[in-house]
């Protein structure tokens, strides 16, 4: 199971590394480097280096508003536009996204993933617990980033150009 | 368990990708992700070498410093240089070769 789930996790990787180098536009290319990064933070939970995987989530999490600050936001969420309704339903969204982001995070941080020393072949459940528990929350977080981009596009689109 | 020889050739495989877009690519933003590109596949090289002793993992958390920090450094090069040529091509930056 685990060099099945690593070689796919890699594929994955590598696809994003290629997209990383190869992409014309810069913030598909940044965007990219990060998806490469989520793999390998799930390629470290299979490898059993906890401390490498949560100071690689650390970065990731840094990466992210970082391009989220300098290169989405100005572009596409359009935050400060005037005539815009203080508060929305994109507003709502957003915030109760972060806090089930939060607790799931801290759900899965309260069940530590100890490395496997002793697995040597077949099933290792806590290795396969930190990869597993990586994938959910990282489908989280992009399933939620989706939702709440879409219905600000869709905000946008009906408010129409300024 | 995953055998160390797979890690070695994912390792092995993100590293050449990217030393070939160090390599190819002119735009500066793009380098600079090839070099971090570059840094993931050492770090999972250093995973698969030390077998998830606690004394390794310190090592690659403080290579995974020195990416973070190496691409902040290349950002900020890059933004300096925006402001000064209006471009980010980096063969268009040679002053210091003259």
């Amino acid at each position: 199971m685990q060099p099945i789930l690593f070689w796919v996790v890699g594929a994955i990787s590598l696809m994003a590394g290629l997209v990383a180098v190869g992409h014309a536009r810069p913030l598909r290319s940044t965007q990219g480097l990060v998806a490469l990064m989520a793999a390998n933070l799930i390629l470290l939970f299979l490898l059993s280096t906890t401390l490498l995987a949560f100071e690689m989530l650390l970065v990731i999490l840094g990466t992210m508003v970082v391009v989220w600050m300098v290169l989405v936001r100005p572009g596409r969420m359009k935050l400060g536009a005037p005539g815009r309704r203080r508060y929305n339903i994109t507003k709502f969204l957003a915030f109760f996204a972060a806090i089930w982001l939060c607790a799931v995070i801290w759900w899965a941080l309260s069940h530590p993933v100890k490395p496997a020393e002793k697995c040597t072949e077949g099933f290792c459940p806590q290795v396969e617990f930190g990869a597993w528990m990586s994938i959910f929350v990282l489908s989280i977080a992009a399933v939620s980033t989706i939702v709440v981009v879409s219905i600000r596009r869709r905000e946008n689109r009906e408010e129409g150009p300024e | 368990m995953i055998p160390s020889s797979h890690v070695l050739l994912l390792g092995l495989l993100q590293f050449t990708i990217g030393l070939v877009g160090l390599l190819l690519r002119r735009q500066g933003m793009v380098v600079v992700v090839s070099v971090v590109v570059m840094q993931n596949g050492i770090l999972l090289v250093m995973c698969a070498t030390a077998g998830g002793s606690s004394p390794s993992q310190v090592e690659g958390v403080v290579l995974l410093a020195l990416a973070v920090a190496i691409a902040l450094t290349g950002a900020a090069i890059l933004y300096a240089f925006h402001r000064f040529r209006k471009s980010v091509l980096i063969d268009e930056h040679d002053r210091m070769k003259h």
